[in-house]
């Protein structure tokens, strides 16, 4: 949009000749000026104007402007530039900072008060609700709960069966109830568990959460096996998959770079016969709904160990261990993290994450994972997506 | 009948990949071997060396063997085992409210 253009570059050559004279004029309160639209839109947002827009710290009403004797901002601009405010042929726009502008300040504290200087939560918030889904966002099936029980796991990875058809992939007990699913099952984003007090009261039912929320349909899942009187079956994966739309999925690149979304394969962990040396580094991470972005290493494999689950304890074998590294403030992994993809340093998925403990997170190796889960769901071989 | 057992005379140390299948496919005699009570067993793989790694909660380390000895096609293979209280009960990592 050439005239667009021209209009952009004539208001930063304003800004470039006179800004200076702004700043410097003690009357107009201005701490900074630049181009963008008009009430501090997009600049992507063509309905809004551009305009030459000046920061002050505090946006005064013209009441204060009168009682303060302060000019009015579209005379002591038009000044600057040596014209009267009739004259400006720009849109002009006063936006309010909030303070003034100061660079951030290090934080510096005695070693000995390590750790008593937190800051804010990381400004992407996995329990939110996306429009497009990525890894490691909060997700649920509904049925036979909503509104009276509410719950959320995580989206784990995407794989394509043999037509192309896209699918999330996550476990059994996040968006297959334990084995008493439904094929078709909605499933929704963000998870139940996470929605606000408003959204659970305009969205009371479950058709109305379907309407708003459903990514996608629960396609298949690897029975969970609990013991018997007389038996207790091993078990090998906690697995199910969902068909979500194209249109669901972020593909942008900061979901493919960031919160493991590109992922580069998978990969089969393999052990030195004599050594019992992993043949690659143990170091591993997810993302998941609740911990976020952590970070562990591999601890040991062909793990045997009961799970405990609502429908009573399940025993798995063949799992892999995972302890956090020591630059997590936390654990690698806590109650709501379920179904979150584990990735090694090659950005390879290794494991299908779906319990823990305080200290320990298990996961189900992908290689059994994509095996069982490809049988469940008959649709021909599954490839990484 | 178990074969999972104290060593005996001459058993060739276990390779990996055969602990694994006995952890995997023959879990019932590792437990066996711990007797009652809950327990993690699994294989570290921090490369000092093919061992069982069990877990059991405080009070407990001595329901775990020294070692494994077990039957691969007609080997007798040993496997030793290293034990700590530090078993943790594993939970699926869902989150439900009412």
């Amino acid at each position: 949009m050439p005239d667009g253009n021209l209009e952009m570059r004539q208001l930063r050559i304003w800004v470039q000749e006179h800004a200076i004279g702004l700043l410097r004029n003690p009357d107009n309160g201005v701490i900074g000026v630049g181009v963008g639209r008009k009430h501090a839109g997009p600049l992507d947002d063509d309905s809004a104007p551009l305009s030459v827009t000046a920061f002050v710290e505090r946006k005064l009403s013209q009441r204060e402007l009168r009682r303060e004797a302060r000019p009015d901002f579209a005379e002591s601009f038009a000044a600057t530039a040596g014209a009267s405010a009739a004259d400006l042929e720009m849109e002009i726009d006063v936006v309010d900072a909030g303070g003034a502008i100061q660079p951030l300040a290090g934080l510096k504290a005695p070693s000995t008060q390590r750790g008593a200087f937190g800051g804010k939560p990381p400004a992407i918030d996995l329990q939110d609700r996306f429009e497009r889904l990525r890894i490691g966002l909060g997700i649920t099936n509904p049925h036979r709960a909503y509104p009276n029980y509410l719950g959320v796991g995580t989206a784990g990875f995407f794989v394509r069966d043999e037509e192309d058809r896209l699918y999330v992939v996550s476990n059994n007990h996040v968006i297959a109830d334990e084995n008493n699913a439904q094929v078709g099952d909605s499933i929704v984003q963000p998870g139940t568990l996470d929605l606000t007090r408003a959204e659970l009261s305009t969205m009371g039912a479950i058709n109305q959460l379907q309407q708003h929320m459903q990514i996608g349909e629960l396609s298949a899942w690897v029975d969970i096996q609990f013991p018997t009187k007389r038996n207790t079956p091993n078990n090998y994966v906690d697995v199910a998959i969902a068909e979500i739309d194209e249109n669901r999925r972020d593909v942008s690149e900061v979901a493919r770079i960031g919160l493991g979304g590109n992922m580069r394969g998978i990969r089969s962990l393999v052990v030195d016969e004599v050594t019992g040396a992993l043949n690659m580094s143990p170091r591993v991470h997810k993302a998941g709904r609740t911990t976020g972005w952590t970070e562990g290493e591999i601890v040991n494999v062909a793990v045997a160990i009961p799970v405990g689950y609502g429908g009573g304890s399940a025993f798995f074998v063949d799992q892999i261990g995972i302890q956090p590294t020591a630059d997590n403030n936390g654990p690698f992994s806590a109650a709501g993290d379920s179904g979150s993809g584990i990735f090694n340093v090659d950005h390879e998925l290794v494991g299908l994450l779906f319990a823990g403990s305080p200290g320990r997170t298990i996961a189900n190796p992908i290689d059994e994972v994509m095996t069982q889960i490809t049988a469940a769901l008959g649709r021909g071989p599954l490839r990484p997506a | 009948m178990s074969d999972a057992s104290p060593a005996k005379a001459s058993p060739r140390k276990a390779l990996f990949s055969e602990v694994r299948e006995f952890l995997r496919e023959r879990s019932e005699e590792v437990r066996a071997a711990l007797g009652d009570g809950p327990a993690e067993v699994g294989l570290p793989v921090d490369g000092k060396g093919v061992r069982i790694k069990v877990s059991v909660p405080a009070g407990q380390i001595d329901r775990a063997p020294r070692e494994l000895t077990f039957k691969v096609n007609d080997d007798q293979v040993v496997v030793p085992v290293e034990a700590d209280e530090d078993f943790e009960e594993a939970v699926a990592q869902n989150h439900v409210a009412t």
